[in-house]
């Protein structure tokens, strides 16, 4: 049994004009100038029973089931039941493989389980009212829709696996393929303006989405000498996500994002950039009207109210990648990581003001822009400059570009002085170091970064959930590139 | 034997933790303490009147701290007024290049709605009140927000109203009752949203009292929007009885000089309503887009065009003076006060429409068309004319309501073009937000978009 308790309240106070440093205490200022008094809470309470039964180190078989009831959820929904199982064996264990001097370890495991998720933001099931003014009197004004029936969202994950060493485990590794249904989807549900709900939006349980891949490390030291050792990690995950069943099989749209089954989660979807008019320098659009058989009208028009938004991309990268390699030599040591990701789009949505020839005011333009057209038979992707006019800037796949990137994360050269010289200065070690955080990133990602991503340009109305509008940037600042020149004292 | 020991055990266990969690079931009823729920916020009288007051606040920090006026400003101007700003969303409205992401029109259409959706529920639990008298005017102070409310979503998002016609095109969605998720609607008619419209701020005159702090709807409040609302329908007779009974029967005076109908932190004689605004809520977004960096602006997103300053036709007239300079733009001195009270309706107006109305009919009630103008040019000390035509009237509108959110409304119901725009050009209609369509497969965009 486990129960949880969470309170958060803070109050602040500020004061101004204090007669000098000294008093710091708020009744000594001079004009109590703004307070806050905040209170929120939630709790949860857990029964859960696990087995574990094990046969000779071999055969391992593990069972759990939780019950978890959440403060968040709807009076009548808050308790769910999940349940786990997991086998394993190992196989090095067998007296076939104990002879094979090769292999140092393999374990071959499955497991299934249930997962419950809750939201983070507390008492998301209940309509609310909160405070606020008019003429220095008091009001009341709703902040939440409703939704008694609010409950857990819940994952089953199949996970397979297995985990090697060979060569007495200077290789060593693990593969897994994993497979994870989201059903209940925990989701801000869009409501008709004219319902009149609070925010147009109320917190509910929608349809279900897939998650499923392949998941590869895979360690070695390569070489292992008195003086010298270099040991590489490489891992590799694959991802493919779905969804499934909305409900009524309706397309649930997010500002740029859309839920639509079968189709990736929270998807781009946009109206398609068709490029430049050479003739007139004009920002064209696909159509992508839905013709009489089906299939979508291709045709072109520089009218952006004329074009149909299509699906044009994923937020969610499918491969994801990383290298890390260390080398040590006496006491010098040496390691560097190298990180990539591959399949996801990100919508640059300051690009409609950087990347517009002053089309949308006067901010400072990317270079693209002095390849504009400029005169009839111009071939370019950059329409013609007008300034304060809308010549293709608006939302459209003109600004969603591949994030795809491999980036040399980190870097570190360290030294670490010989015991002989140190302990003579009663120290135990000391290393000097430097390290370089992102000093290569090789993208044609044509943004700051690839890598950054904002929630915030996105979100729109009142009380907004940041996974729903996912990938987009605006003016994100980029990682920095850190170099740092330090030492490690032990003594 | 052992085994089935066991197994009793593990079953004995299981129940006692399973009863454990019911009977501490309780801990996890968590009242918030920030916030109440629905059923408190709607259980007493008390409440539904804060929360009528929520509404009159989500108002104005909303659309009406001037948000509203610059729309009309900006999207109506031909020439009047020069964009300076950064803003996209106000860029494309004067610009007139909307498409259905234009944030303006969402702000309109999403918060009218939301408000819409405050005042429904107020109505909806009016069996709270015992008090006759006091049910009756929040009643009317209700109906005075959604009347108000559908009258701009139908001036913004229809087509023109056209006197005489069945004013089948489509406005927006009509919703009388409270919040509900379940419901989808589609876009009533203009007809129907002006008659909505209109039903409510006949009640909102009947049932509110003739003061009501000037910050709150009042009866003449109401007769003002309907004035407007008749004008806008081209229904001239009405329009001048409404401005008639206004300059008859009100309290309100015009101020005795034009400075003084401005930037006022009370609201003074001539406002027929103000919204209000204090350095502690609300904020007026006239002076945000009008006025310097150092009066609270943002510098002048907004100034005056030479091409207006034109249009004054005397010397002396104090309104064609009525701007400052500030880094080579002329920007106007009617929002000079970072805290005044928002888009005042001023008496000035009801002379206007009185004027109008009763040239456009031949008739004189109250005044004369010629005196009324007179009346509202000694007051801006221009010199007095001796005969008035519709033109002469309609730009003495221009002279003394500029920058109120009167360009766009004036210009396409006098049938004016708005730049190279004819008055009916699709422009000059708002898209319904692609936010909206979305939500809604039962939404039709308007053409153009």
């Amino acid at each position: 049994m486990n129960f949880t308790r969470n309170d958060r309240r803070n109050i602040s106070v500020t004061g101004q004009g204090f007669p000098t440093d000294e008093f710091k205490s708020i009744s000594s200022a001079a004009k109590i100038s703004a307070g806050t008094g905040e209170f929120t809470a939630w709790s949860q309470l857990s029964g859960f029973m696990r087995a574990t039964y094990s046969y000779k180190d071999k055969y391992i078989l593990k069972g759990s089931i939780r019950r978890d009831g959440n403060s968040v959820f709807g009076k009548k929904r808050r308790f769910g039941n999940f349940p786990a199982l997991s086998v394993a064996w190992r196989a090095s264990e067998e007296g076939f493989l104990q002879q094979a001097p090769t292999v140092s370890d393999l374990k071959l495991r499955a497991s299934w389980g249930m997962n419950g998720n809750a939201p983070t933001e507390n008492f998301l099931s209940l309509g609310l009212f909160q405070g606020d003014k008019y003429n220095v009197g008091s009001t009341l004004v709703p902040s939440q829709a409703e939704n008694a029936d609010l409950k857990w969202e819940q994952t089953a994950q199949i996970n397979i696996g297995l985990d090697f060493g060979f060569l007495d485990n200077r290789i060593t590794g693990s593969v897994d393929y994993y497979q994870k249904n989201t059903s209940d989807l925990l989701f801000p549900v869009q409501t008709p303006h004219s319902a009149l709900v609070p925010g147009h939006q109320y917190q509910a349980n929608i349809g279900s989405l897939a998650n499923k891949g392949f998941e590869f490390i895979l360690s070695t030291t390569n070489l292992q000498k008195e003086d010298l050792t270099w040991k590489t990690t490489l891992n590799f995950s694959t991802n493919n996500n779905k969804v499934l069943s909305l409900p009524k099989g309706n397309d649930i749209i997010t500002g740029r994002n859309i839920l639509r089954e079968g189709e990736s989660v929270n998807a781009f979807y946009l109206v398609e950039y068709a490029g430049v008019d050479p003739k007139t320098g004009d920002a064209l659009y696909v159509k992508n009207a839905k013709k009489a058989d089906g299939t979508l009208d291709k045709s072109t028009t520089n009218k952006y109210n004329e074009a149909k938004r299509v699906i044009a991309g994923s937020p969610i990268p499918q491969w994801m990648g990383g290298l890390t390699s260390t080398l040590t030599y006496k006491g010098i040591d040496f390691s560097f990581t190298l990180q990539g990701q591959w399949g996801a789009s990100v919508y640059n949505g300051g690009g409609q003001y950087q990347e517009t020839g002053f089309g949308n005011g006067l901010d400072n333009q990317t270079i693209e822009v002095m390849n504009r057209w400029q005169k009839p038979g111009d071939i370019t992707n950059v329409p013609r400059a007008v300034l304060f006019r809308n010549n293709g800037h608006s939302h459209s796949t003109r600004y969603l570009w591949n994030a795809n990137f491999i980036r040399l994360r980190n870097v570190a050269l360290g030294y670490t002085l010989p015991s002989k010289i140190t302990e003579k200065i009663n120290i135990k070690t000391l290393r000097l170091y430097v390290t370089g955080l992102n000093l290569l990133t090789f993208t044609k990602y044509r943004g700051y970064d690839p890598e950054s991503t904002s929630d915030a340009a996105n979100r729109s109305g009142s009380g907004s959930n940041a996974n729903r509008n996912m990938g987009s940037s605006f003016y994100s600042a980029p990682a920095a590139r850190v170099f740092t020149l330090g030492f490690n004292v032990t003594f | 034997m052992k085994k089935i020991k066991n197994t009793k055990t593990i079953i004995a266990s299981a129940a006692l933790v399973l009863s454990l969690l019911g009977a501490c079931k309780g801990a996890l009823d968590i009242e918030p303490q920030q916030s109440i729920s629905t059923d408190k916020a709607t259980a007493t009288k008390e409440n539904i009147v804060n929360m009528l007051k929520g509404a009159y606040g989500e108002a104005r920090t909303r659309l009406f701290s001037g948000v509203l006026n610059v729309y009309a400003d900006l999207l109506g101007n031909s020439d009047q007024v020069t964009w300076n700003g950064t803003f996209a969303n106000l860029r494309e409205l004067h610009a007139k290049e909307m498409d259905s992401n234009n944030a303006s029109a969402n702000t309109l259409y999403s918060w009218s709605y939301a408000i819409i959706g405050r005042v429904n529920l107020v109505l909806a639990n009016l069996n709270k009140f015992t008090d006759a008298k006091e049910k009756s005017k929040v009643e009317g102070e209700a109906a005075f927000i959604r009347g108000l409310l559908y009258f701009e979503l139908a001036r913004y998002f229809g087509k023109a109203y056209e006197a005489g016609k069945a004013n089948s095109q489509p406005a927006v969605p009509l919703n009388l009752l409270p919040p509900d998720r379940k419901t989808k609607l589609k876009r009533s008619t203009v007809e129907e949203v002006y008659a909505q419209a209109i039903s409510d701020l006949k009640k909102a005159y009947a049932q509110l009292p003739d003061e009501n702090g000037g910050v709150f709807a009042d009866k003449y409040a109401a007769q003002a929007i309907l004035a407007r609302v008749y004008l806008q329908m081209g229904d001239y007779p009405a329009a001048r009885a409404a401005a008639n009974d206004i300059i008859a029967n009100s309290k309100h005076k015009l101020m005795p000089n034009y400075k003084a109908a401005f930037d006022s932190e009370v609201n003074v004689d001539e406002y027929l309503l103000a919204w209000f605004v204090n350095n502690q809520e609300g904020s007026n977004n006239s002076v945000l887009y009008y006025a310097s960096q150092s009066l609270g602006g943002r510098g002048g997103d907004i100034s005056i065009a030479e091409a207006y300053l034109k249009k004054f036709d005397s010397p002396s007239d104090v309104r064609g003076k009525f701007y400052y300079v500030n880094k080579d733009l002329k920007l106007t001195s009617k929002y000079t006060k970072e805290f005044a009270n928002a888009s005042p309706i001023r008496l000035a107006e009801m002379y206007l429409i009185r004027a109008e109305t009763n040239f456009r009919e031949g008739t004189a009630v109250g005044a004369s068309p010629l005196q009324d103008i007179n009346t509202i040019r000694k007051r801006a000390e221009a010199s007095q004319l001796k005969a008035v035509t519709l033109a002469d009237i309609l730009r003495e509108r221009e002279l003394e309501l500029a920058f109120e959110g009167f360009f766009l409304h004036d210009y396409k119901r006098t049938g004016r073009k708005v730049g190279k725009l004819a008055h009916d050009d699709n422009r000059l209609v708002m898209p319904i937000p692609q936010s909206a369509m979305d939500r809604n497969d039962l939404l039709t965009q308007n053409p153009g978009y």
